[in-house]
C-alpha cells in the first residue's frame, strides 16, 4: 500500500475519534467534590462558550480538508497545526473550567470525562500520523512537536489554567505523596531495567558463545513472561516470606513477601525477554570475519567482547533495554498491590475510592512517563547508530 | 622459518588438509596458488593459531608454536583474512590503528604509521573519517592490507588481498609491496589463485589442490619443469606472466650498452611482457630500449634466459 494513503486513513481515524468525542454527552463533569457525581457537560457547550476552541476546531477542520484534498501532502504542515490545535485545545478546557467554577473552595473541581479522552486521543493519532513520511517514522519531529506541547502544559499549569480540573487538583492536595509516587516508580522500574540488562545480556553472551545454552535461557525468559503478574506476585510471597522469617538479615535489607523486593524480583524477570532476544540478535548478526579479525589481532576475550562484540550488538541491547524500560513502567503498576509504592499504589488508592480523578492522574502520569522514556532512548539509539556507522 | 611437520585438518568428516610438510623460508614471499576450496585458507589460518590441527606440528623459528601464547603469537603475525573483517563500528584510522593500539604505542607513533599506511595503500587521507559501510570492496580490501601491516609483523599472511581490485590497482599494489618488501624483507604467506599474480609475487610458489601441495619450488622451475602441472590450474600463457614480473630497468644490468642508436626504440620503463607485446605488434624479434641515456638491444630468443637469470639472483 502506498505508505501517504495509509497515513491519510490513520488520520481518518483520528478525526473520527475527535467526532465521537464531540458528539459524546460527557465531555466534562463539574463536580461539587472528588466523589459526588456532578453536572456533565458536553463539547458544543463548551465551544460555544469559548471562541477560542471553536477557533482551534475551525482551523483543524479546515487545515484537515486542505491536506487531504491534496495530491503532495506537506506532512510537516500538519504535525505544526495539529500541535497548535492541541494546545489551544488544552488552552481552551483550562480557561472554561476557571470560569465554571465560582465557588472557590477546595473541592469543586472540573473533571475530564470520555469526550474530552476520545478529542484528546484522537489529536494525538493525528499528530503521530503526520510523523511518518514515505513509510519513514520521523522520530525526531514527533518528539519535537510532543516536546513543545509538554512546554506549553508546563507553562499553563505553572498559571494555574489548569487549577480547576480534576487531576490536576488531585496532584496539588497530594503533591508531597505524588511526587514520592512518581520517583518511586521510575526509580523501581529503572533499577529492574537495569537488572534485567545486566542478567539478560550476561545470559545472552554466554548464550551466544554456547549455542547449547541458548535454547534454555529463551525458554526460561519466555516462561517467566507467561505467568501472569498477579500470580508471580503471590507465588513469591510465600517463599520470601519464610525466608525473610529464617535469616533476620534479608529483613535489615528490606526482603520480605511484601515491599519492593517480589515487585523489583517479578519486573526484572519480565524485562528478561525483550533484553534476551534483542541482545542475542544483536550478538549473532556480527559477521563472523570480524570476529576472526579480531582474534587474529591477539585480542584477548575479554578485549574482544569489550572493543568489539558489545559495541556492536549495543544498539539491539539498547532497544531491548528499550521495551523492558516503557514495558516495566507500565507492569510497575501492579507493584502498588504488595505495597511496592509507585504510582501504582495511587491508582490503587483511586480505585478504592472510586475517585476518578485521582485513577486518571495516576494512569497519565505512567503514560507520559513510558512516552518520554521511550522517545529518550530512541533518540539515543538513532544517534547512536548513525554516529558509529550503522547506516 | 615456518615449519609445517606432518600437518593434517578435518572438519567434521571432511578431510581438509592431509599430510602437509613444507617450510616457509624467512624473508621471502610465499605464494600458495590453488583451486578454490583446497584448503589454502585453511593452511594459512593454522600459522597463527585460528584454528589447531588436529595431527602434525607447526613449528616457528624451531619452536612448536603449541608453546606460543596465543596472544603473543597473533599480535606477531599481520594477518589480512579472506572476508576483510573490517571492524563496522570504527573508522578506517581506528580499524587500522588496532594492533599498535594492542601494542601501546604512543598516540603520535600511531598517527603516522596510521597515515603512511594510508598513502601506501593509495587511500585518500579524507578516508581516515569513513567507516567500512561507505567504502568499496577494493577500499575495504586495502585498508585490510593496512591494517595487517600496521603492527610492522615479522610475519605477514595475506589471503588473497587484492581480489577485489581492479587490474590496475591491483598491478600498483602488487609493485608497492614488492617495492616494501625489497627494504623490509618480510616473511609473507601470500594466498591467490590468479596465477599471474602468484608468479609475479613469489619467491617461493607452493602449488596445492585437494587437500594436497603438489609442488614446492622456485616459481621460474614451476613455469619451465612443471608445465603440465602448471597448466591444470591455468591454461597455457603463464610464460607470460613470469615475464611480467621484470622491467627493463630490472634487467638492464645483464646487457650490454650500445654505442650510438638513432632510430626508433622503446624508452619507457615497461615489463618484458609489454616488450613481447610490442614486438608481436611491430612484427620483429629484435627491438631497441633507452635507459638513463644508454641504448640496449633485447632479443625475442633471449628473453626467458634474462628473465631466467634474474629469478635466480
Ligand atoms: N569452519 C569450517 N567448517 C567446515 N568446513 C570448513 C570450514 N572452513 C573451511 N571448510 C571447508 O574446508 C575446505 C577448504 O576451505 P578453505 O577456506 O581452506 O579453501 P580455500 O582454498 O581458501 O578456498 P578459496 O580459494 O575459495 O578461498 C572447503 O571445502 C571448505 O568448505
Ligand atoms: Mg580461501
Amino acid at each position: 500500500m502506498n505508505h501517504g494513503k495509509q497515513y491519510r486513513i490513520t488520520t481518518g481515524m483520528g478525526l473520527l475519534l475527535i467526532l465521537c468525542g464531540y458528539l459524546t454527552n460527557r465531555f466534562l463533569i463539574v463536580k461539587p467534590n472528588r466523589i459526588l457525581e456532578g453536572t456533565v457537560i458536553n463539547m458544543p457547550a463548551v465551544i460555544k462558550d469559548k471562541p477560542i476552541l471553536f477557533t482551534a476546531f475551525f482551523l483543524l477542520l479546515a487545515g484537515m480538508i486542505f491536506i487531504i484534498s491534496k495530491e503532495k501532502i506537506k506532512w510537516y504542515f500538519t504535525s505544526a497545526v495539529v500541535t497548535f490545535v492541541i494546545i489551544l485545545f488544552l488552552y481552551g478546557v483550562g480557561l472554561y473550567s476557571q470560569e465554571v467554577i465560582t465557588d472557590f473552595t477546595q473541592v469543586a473541581r472540573v473533571s475530564l470525562s470520555i469526550g474530552f479522552w476520545f478529542v484528546f486521543l484522537g489529536l494525538m493519532i493525528v499528530l503521530d500520523s503526520s510523523c511518518h513520511y514515505d513509510g519513514n517514522f520521523q522520530v525526531n519531529r514527533l518528539i519535537g512537536f510532543l516536546g513543545i506541547i509538554l512546554f506549553f502544559i508546563f507553562v499553563m499549569l505553572n498559571q494555574g489554567y489548569f487549577d480547576q480540573i480534576g487531576i490536576i487538583k488531585e496532584m496539588h492536595i497530594r503533591n508531597e505523596q505524588y511526587w514520592i509516587a512518581v520517583k518511586g516508580h521510575l526509580l523501581l522500574s529503572l533499577i529492574a531495567s537495569l537488572m534485567g540488562l545486566f542478567i539478560g545480556v550476561l545470559l545472552s553472551y554466554i548464550g551466544y558463545k554456547h549455542k547449547k545454552y541458548k535454547k534454555y535461557f529463551i525458554l526460561v525468559s519466555n516462561g517467566a513472561q507467561v505467568i501472569p503478574t498477579l500470580s508471580f506476585l503471590g507465588l513469591l510471597m510465600i517463599p520470601l516470606t519464610l525466608l525473610a522469617k529464617k535469616y533476620a538479615f534479608l529483613k535489615v535489607l528490606g526482603i520480605s513477601g511484601i515491599g519492593y523486593f517480589p515487585a523489583l524480583i517479578v519486573l526484572t524477570s519480565y524485562t528478561l525477554l525483550p533484553i534476551i532476544n534483542q541482545s542475542i540478535t544483536g550478538f549473532e548478526t556480527i559477521s563472523r570475519d570480524v570476529i576472526i579479525s579480531a582474534e587474529a589481532m591477539g585480542m584477548k576475550p575479554m578485549e574482544v567482547f569489550w572493543r568489539i562484540e558489545f559495541p556492536l550488538a549495543l544498539p539491539g541491547i539498547l532497544s531491548g533495554f528499550k521495551i523492558a524500560l516503557v514495558q516495566s513502567t507500565a507492569n510497575c503498576i501492579l507493584a502498588g498491590l504488595v505495597g511496592g509504592g509507585g504510582l501504582g499504589a495511587l491508582l490503587f488508592l483511586g480505585l478504592a475510592q472510586s475517585a476518578s480523578d485521582l485513577v486518571a492522574l495516576s494512569a497519565l502520569t505512567v503514560v507520559m512517563m513510558a512516552m518520554i522514556l521511550n522517545g529518550i532512548l530512541s533518540v539515543v539509539i538513532g544517534s547512536m547508530k548513525k554516529r558509529k556507522g550503522f547506516i | 622459518m615456518i615449519h609445517f611437520k606432518n600437518v593434517s585438518k578435518a572438519y567434521g568428516d571432511h578431510q581438509v588438509l592431509k599430510d602437509i610438510d613444507v617450510s616457509i623460508n624467512k624473508g621471502e614471499i610465499t605464494v600458495i596458488l590453488g583451486p578454490s576450496g583446497c584448503g589454502k585458507s585453511t593452511l594459512l589460518k593454522l600459522i597463527n593459531k585460528t584454528i589447531l590441527p588436529d595431527e602434525g606440528d607447526i613449528y616457528l623459528n624451531k619452536q612448536n608454536i603449541r608453546d606460543i601464547q596465543d596472544t603473543t603469537l597473533k599480535r606477531s603475525i599481520g594477518y589480512a583474512i579472506q572476508g576483510v573483517g573490517l571492524f563496522p563500528h570504527m573508522s578506517v584510522k581506528e580499524n587500522i590503528s588496532t594492533v599498535p593500539k594492542l601494542l601501546k604505542w604512543d598516540k603520535r607513533t600511531i598517527d603516522n604509521r596510521v597515515q603512511a599506511l594510508m598513502e601506501m595503500m593509495e587511500l585518500p587521507e579524507t578516508f581516515s573519517k569513513k567507516y567500512p559501510i561507505h567504502l568499496s570492496g577494493g577500499e575495504a580490501q586495502r585498508v585490510g592490507v593496512a591494517r595487517a601491516l600496521a603492527g610492522n609483523p615479522e610475519i605477514l599472511l595475506m589471503d588473497e588481498p587484492f581480489g577485489a581490485l581492479d587490474p590496475i590497482t591491483r598491478g600498483k599494489l602488487q609493485r608497492k609491496l614488492l617495492n616494501i618488501q625489497k627494504k623490509l624483507h618480510k616473511t609473507i604467506v601470500f594466498v591467490t589463485h590468479d596465477v599471474s599474480e602468484a608468479l609475479l609475487l613469489a619467491d617461493e610458489l607452493i602449488l596445492m589442490k585437494d587437500q594436497s601441495i603438489l609442488k614446492k619450488d622456485h616459481p621460474y622451475k614451476i613455469v619451465t619443469e612443471a608445465k603440465a602441472l602448471l597448466k591444470t590450474f591455468t591454461g597455457g600463457s603463464f610464460a607470460f606472466e613470469l615475464l611480467e614480473k621484470f622491467r627493463i630497468s630490472d634487467i638492464v644490468d645483464q646487457l650490454t650498452g650500445l654505442q650510438d642508436f638513432d632510430g626508433y626504440c622503446l624508452h619507457e620503463d615497461i615489463s618484458l611482457k609489454e616488450v613481447v607485446s610490442e614486438m608481436i605488434l611491430q612484427g620483429k624479434s629484435q627491438l631497441t630500449v633507452r635507459n638513463n641515456h644508454q641504448y640496449y638491444r633485447l632479443d625475442f630468443y633471449s628473453l626467458m634466459d634474462l628473465a631466467k637469470r634474474k629469478h635466480y639472483e
